[in-house]
């Protein structure tokens, strides 16, 4: 690991005036950037500790009904909140799902969103690839059973991040502040897909900084479920992931709107409108959900040690369909 | 069969050769497929001379043979 | 000098009488139904508090005045000619005090040792490594084991072939088995090469005397006088000039023998910079370079009566221990089950990989599970019940009393009729049949020490290589004196106590627990020649128990244990125990066998084993605490190897890509199954302890059961290691 400094703004916009500094790094529970430090990936001369800013702290659900999740909330505090857990449920099981007890009693929201991919070879500092300064994604005619089905070309990574598909299941946006102030942005547009530029993951540009995630009120007959599948039941990153959110009035046997969202298969959390578009056209049931899950694969272009991921993750997509709506498996 | 250890090269390490028989030899089973080897010298299953080391080649016809 | 003494030994409901010849000196064997009175209660590991606490230290722990740290540079490339390393710009940076090259020649897998620094602080350290700048010739390289064999494959040694020695074995004809045979099946099986993540990586810290003739080293080992025997040679000192230490280790599992090159790069780097030097390897290097158990690709055939009796057994097997040999699993075939027609074949292959080392019963994990999938697949084509076929073909009366155990208390009749349930998730499960040869060898000497104050204490030359060592001696000694297990200390981890051999090959109990015993009955006559005259009675006439010297007849005629140490005339009274040679004994075999239940979700592939029992001989279970203990261990390595471990090499860069926790993937906690172990005494008579060794026992059948729960559960037998989900998926057809 590089020498490097910690440095502790007094104020919100300090820390946004030092993040714009080449070399400078956001830090908070720590749990990825060190890791990537100590592997040599990133070699900040800087980190610059977002921990004691009140601006990015806390939980709360306002009046409105409405999720105000700070960026450096913990993980552990996400998956544990009873509102959360009640009426943002994929999110609390998201939170939950993630690595182990004490990894999410140190990582934070803003952090799980902007964690870099697990990659085999952007995480080997012998590697120089294409997320480096490389020209080649190795796992392009490599060993790429954990890598992208989807919208991988040119870099065929996968977004690690658990929380990211459910809130964006939830209609979530994002709060930046950043030296041309405060913008917001909706979560599902915020992570970019390597065609714009192989490097990086999403839209965050020099400087600016997660403030808040803000999920808005669901209305009470929306019911949410995230779903992952993994090769270890403990401390393993998802093969596949999805979360759901359905909309359904009382009652009623159609879906009128619907968010199907799935991680660990796409160099971004990945929306399908086809699987939603599948879950409105009729009747929701057992058949539907089967057409909806194989909708949201209906694009996907396995590599060589991948094409399993396909099959789970229409099985992944049916089950959390099926449980989001109430309805018993077959 | 274990053999005489004087036979083998003194650098030659396989994990049966750090036990010795009643009679104070060094274990080794040349025709066990599953003995691994290292040479002591390159600390790697490679003698001085580039070659692979195992019980049934590390004799004295090799140039980098030391006696026990 | 000796005396010949008929034991009881065997069984319960198969002892026989065994006339053996022992030292006079010697204890006399514990027999069948000896009454002990601290062996074999569970007794909590007497170092666990240590441990729990981080008071244990371990090498990592260990810090000297004036310590630097050593760091290690290692080829990215995996072969390649060095034209040339240049120390310089390394050996000028402030704080560096020695620098090494360590290979000049050729490098022949990536992860291979280059150079090496020791600087003030690691980190330093890790700063010098960037600047030493190396001139590779980078060559062409193999690390697939089908392409190694190609003939215009690139050659990992020169000129010399990829293709190692066949090793064959053949009795019968495996020909003629195979035509009078009812049934016959014949399949490819793998397993992948498997890491063995010690939980302490390898290293050690090294420091010369002034005058450079005397070498201590701590270090993370196996074997402690075999690590100082081979530095004495590679530094050309007398042995009793290197003193080796390792109060503590955190995993060996067979990759800590002897001098390993991280050992010998502290040590030269300690006498270079004239003082010590501490060398720990990182996560990565410990995966890439300190050993594994290589991968294989067994083809099997059987053949099957209609009486369902083998009549041919027949592998033909390779695997790659990377640049070294040792990729055997034939072992199994020849001796688990009978047959009168059993013909093996194995071949390494060397590729341009990590080379293997011993692991946890070399071969035998693999071979285990080609073998028992295989008798499943006869089995389930023959008509036969899986756990009866095995019945039928094993001649071993201990295993034929732990199927049954197993059975029952696993509930096989039971489970293994359930109808599978129409769901998603399918329950299957299966049997495996263990064997080993733990009976321990001669060599071990042992030191009992009696204090004033009435303590014990017992020093042996071994190291724990995690089994409870300093536990079990220390129930051995407390048993011969008569003691309360925690008034015995036990000392281990230092070569200034007597020789011990290497924990390896599941031997330290048997090969010390009799050493220990000796030297405690020597103690004992001791205390006895100090009681007698004050009791008046003859030494012979005494025993020890319950804490006190008694006369045998008269026991109300007795002194406290600690009232005779209070007649020592100095300060301590000692005596020395040595490990004789094995006796014939009973039967010099372990058997064993583990039950397994998994479930497998049919739609996305995913494994979990739910339940494990295991059935275990291994001769006197000293501390059943213990004993449990590590086939606890044995079974989730097992469940590791037969689930998630593969160690993955990138063909275009031929590097490993997954040498972290995180892409290597060993069981957590919520990968651990319910682990029930029963243990099947057995009275033996090799040595006068008894004991046989567990830890490789515990480990062969693990994965092999498994496999065959899984092949139950979806009905499609999965023959390729680890069974991940699309494996799985694969074997049913859906991907």
């Amino acid at each position: 690991m590089n020498r490097f400094e910690v440095i502790t703004p007094a104020d919100l916009a300090s820390a946004s005036q030092l993040l714009a500094q080449d070399g400078h790094v956001a830090f908070a529970g720590g749990v990825d950037v060190i890791d990537l430090m100590k592997q040599g990936i990133v070699s900040p001369t800087a980190l610059v500790n977002l921990k004691g800013l009140k601006e990015l702290g806390g939980i709360e659900v306002r009046p409105s009904g409405e999720l105000r999740l700070g960026a450096t909330a913990k993980l552990s505090e996400v998956a544990e909140h009873p509102a959360i857990r009640a009426r943002f449920t994929a999110i609390a099981e998201a939170a939950s799902e993630t690595a182990t007890p004490q990894i999410r009693n140190l990582g934070t929201v803003g952090g799980n969103l902007l964690q870099r991919p697990r990659c085999w070879y952007f995480r080997n500092p012998d590697v120089n690839c294409l997320k480096k300064s490389g020209d080649k994604c190795y796992a392009f005619g490599g060993l790429n059973r954990y890598h992208a089905i989807l919208g991988g070309d040119p870099a065929f990574i996968v977004h690690p991040s658990n929380l990211a598909p459910a809130l964006i299941a939830m209609r979530a946006s994002a709060t930046i502040v950043g030296p041309a102030g405060k913008r917001t942005i909706e979560l599902e547009n915020f992570f970019t897909l390597p065609t714009v530029d192989p490097k990086r993951e999403n839209s965050l540009k020099p400087g600016e900084i997660i403030t808040e995630v803000i999920v808005p009120a669901p209305s009470a007959s929306v019911s949410s479920h995230y779903l992952e599948a993994r090769e270890r039941q403990s401390f393993d990153w998802p093969l596949v992931s999805v979360a759901i959110a359905l909309d359904r009035a009382p009652g009623a046997k159609t879906i009128h709107d619907a968010r199907v969202v799935m991680g660990a298969v796409a160099p971004v959390p990945w929306r399908s409108h086809e699987a939603e578009a599948a879950l409105k056209a009729g009747p929701l049931d057992e058949p539907r959900a089967r057409a909806a899950a194989k909708a949201a694969l209906k694009g996907a272009q396995p590599m060589s040690d991948n094409a399993y991921k396909v099959v789970m993750a229409k099985v992944i997509v049916r089950r959390a369909i099926m449980s989001a709506a109430g309805l018993e498996a077959a | 069969m274990p053999r005489l250890s004087a036979r083998f090269c003194a650098l030659l390490r396989t994990k049966t050769a750090y036990y010795r028989t009643p009679d104070g030899e060094r274990i080794f089973k040349p025709d066990s497929s599953t003995a691994c080897y290292t040479c002591l010298k390159t600390q790697r299953p490679v003698g001085p001379d580039g070659r692979p080391v195992d019980a049934q080649s590390c004799g004295t016809d090799r140039g980098c043979f030391e006696q026990e | 000098m000796s005396r010949r003494v008929t034991l009881d030994l065997g069984f319960a409901g198969n002892t026989r009488d065994v006339t053996v010849v022992i030292p006079d000196d010697e204890p006399t064997p514990w027999q069948w139904g000896e009454r002990l009175s601290v062996v074999g209660k569970p007794a909590p590991r007497v170092d666990g508090p240590l441990k729990a606490t981080g008071a244990a230290r371990y090498t990592y722990d260990i810090e000297l005045p004036g310590m630097l740290y050593g760091a290690i540079l290692r080829s990215p490339w995996p072969h390649a000619r060095i034209r040339n390393i240049d120390l310089s710009a390394a050996e000028h940076l402030d704080g560096v005090r020695a620098v090494l090259a360590l290979e000049d020649r050729e490098i022949r897998f990536a992860g291979q040792e280059v150079a090496a620094v020791a600087a003030v602080s690691s980190d330093l350290a890790a700063d010098a490594l960037k600047l030493i700048k190396v001139d590779y010739e980078t060559m062409p390289f193999v690390v697939d084991m089908d392409a190694a064999m190609a003939d215009s494959a690139p050659r990992v040694f020169g000129s010399g072939s990829n293709v190692g020695r066949t090793s064959t074995s053949s009795v019968g004809n495996v020909a003629r088995g195979l035509e009078v045979a009812a049934n016959t099946i014949e399949a490819a099986y793998t397993t992948a090469v498997q890491t063995h993540v010690c939980l302490e990586t390898h290293g050690a810290v090294a420091s010369f005397n002034a005058a450079g003739d005397q070498l201590t080293v701590w270090c993370s080992t196996q074997g402690i006088f075999s690590v100082r025997d081979d530095l004495a040679v590679y530094f050309s000192l007398p042995p009793n000039n290197v003193r080796v230490v390792c109060e503590f280790l955190g995993g060996g599992f067979g990759s800590k023998f002897g001098a390993t090159p991280e050992m010998i790069v502290a040590a030269r780097l300690a006498r270079a910079a004239g003082v010590p030097v501490k060398v720990m390897l990182p996560r990565g290097d410990e995966h890439r370079s300190t050993g594994n158990r290589p991968n294989s690709e067994q083809k099997v055939r059987l053949g099957v009566d209609r009486d369902g009796k083998l009549t041919a057994i027949e592998v033909v097997a390779r695997g790659s221990g990377g640049i070294n040999g040792g990729a055997g699993s034939a072992d199994p075939f020849k001796s688990v089950y009978r047959c009168a027609n059993i013909r093996t074949e194995e071949r390494n292959i060397y590729t341009n990989a990590g080379p293997a080392s011993p692991m946890r019963a070399p071969g035998w994990p693999q071979g285990c599970f080609a073998l028992e999938l295989a008798m499943d697949e006869m089995a389930r084509k023959a008509g036969i019940d899986r756990l009866e076929f095995r019945r039928r073909n094993s001649d071993n009366p201990v295993r034929a009393a732990e199927y049954e155990i197993g059975a029952r208390a696993f509930g096989w009749a039971e489970k293994n009729s359930a109808p599978k349930s129409d769901g998603a998730v399918k329950r299957g499960v299966g049997v495996a049949s263990a064997e080993w040869h733990a009976v321990g060898v001669s060599g071990p000497e042992a030191q009992a020490i009696a204090h004033r104050d009435g303590s014990v204490e017992v020093r042996v030359g071994t190291q724990d290589i995690g089994t409870g060592t300093r536990t079990i001696l220390a129930i051995v000694a407390a048993e011969e004196l008569g003691l309360p297990v925690d008034r015995v200390k036990s000392e281990i981890g230092d070569t200034r106590f007597l020789f011990s051999v290497p924990s390896g090959g599941s031997l330290s109990a048997p090969s010390n627990t009799p050493a220990v015993r000796q030297a405690a009955a020597h103690l004992k006559d001791k205390l006895f020649r100090i009681a007698a005259p004050i009791l008046s009675a003859e030494p012979g006439d005494l025993e020890a128990s319950d804490g006190f010297i008694r006369v045998r007849t008269n026991p109300s005629r007795s002194l406290a244990f600690a009232d005779v140490c209070k007649r020592i005339p100095g300060d301590s009274i000692s005596a020395q125990g040595e490990r004789v040679p094995n006796y014939e004994g009973f039967r010099t075999d372990q058997a064993g066998c583990q039950f397994a239940e998994v479930e497998v979700d049919t739609e996305t592939g995913i494994v979990r084993v739910t339940h494990v029992v295991a059935v275990h001989d291994a001769g006197r279970i000293i501390d059943p605490l213990m004993a449990r203990s590590q086939v606890n261990g044995g079974i989730l390595m097992g469940i590791g190897f037969a689930l998630f471990e593969d160690r993955r090499m990138d063909p275009q860069l031929g590097i490993m890509v997954n040498p972290t926790m995180d892409d290597y993937k060993l069981p957590g906690s919520l990968d651990v199954p319910r682990i029930d172990v029963t243990f099947f005494e057995v009275a033996n008579g090799i040595t006068n302890t008894g004991v046989m060794g567990l830890g490789e026992v515990a480990h062969v059948a693990s994965a092999a059961a498994v496999a065959c729960a899984v092949y139950d559960a979806i009905g499609a037998p999965v023959r390729s290691l680890p069974m991940t989900p699309d494996r799985v998926l694969a074997a049913l057809g859906h991907a």
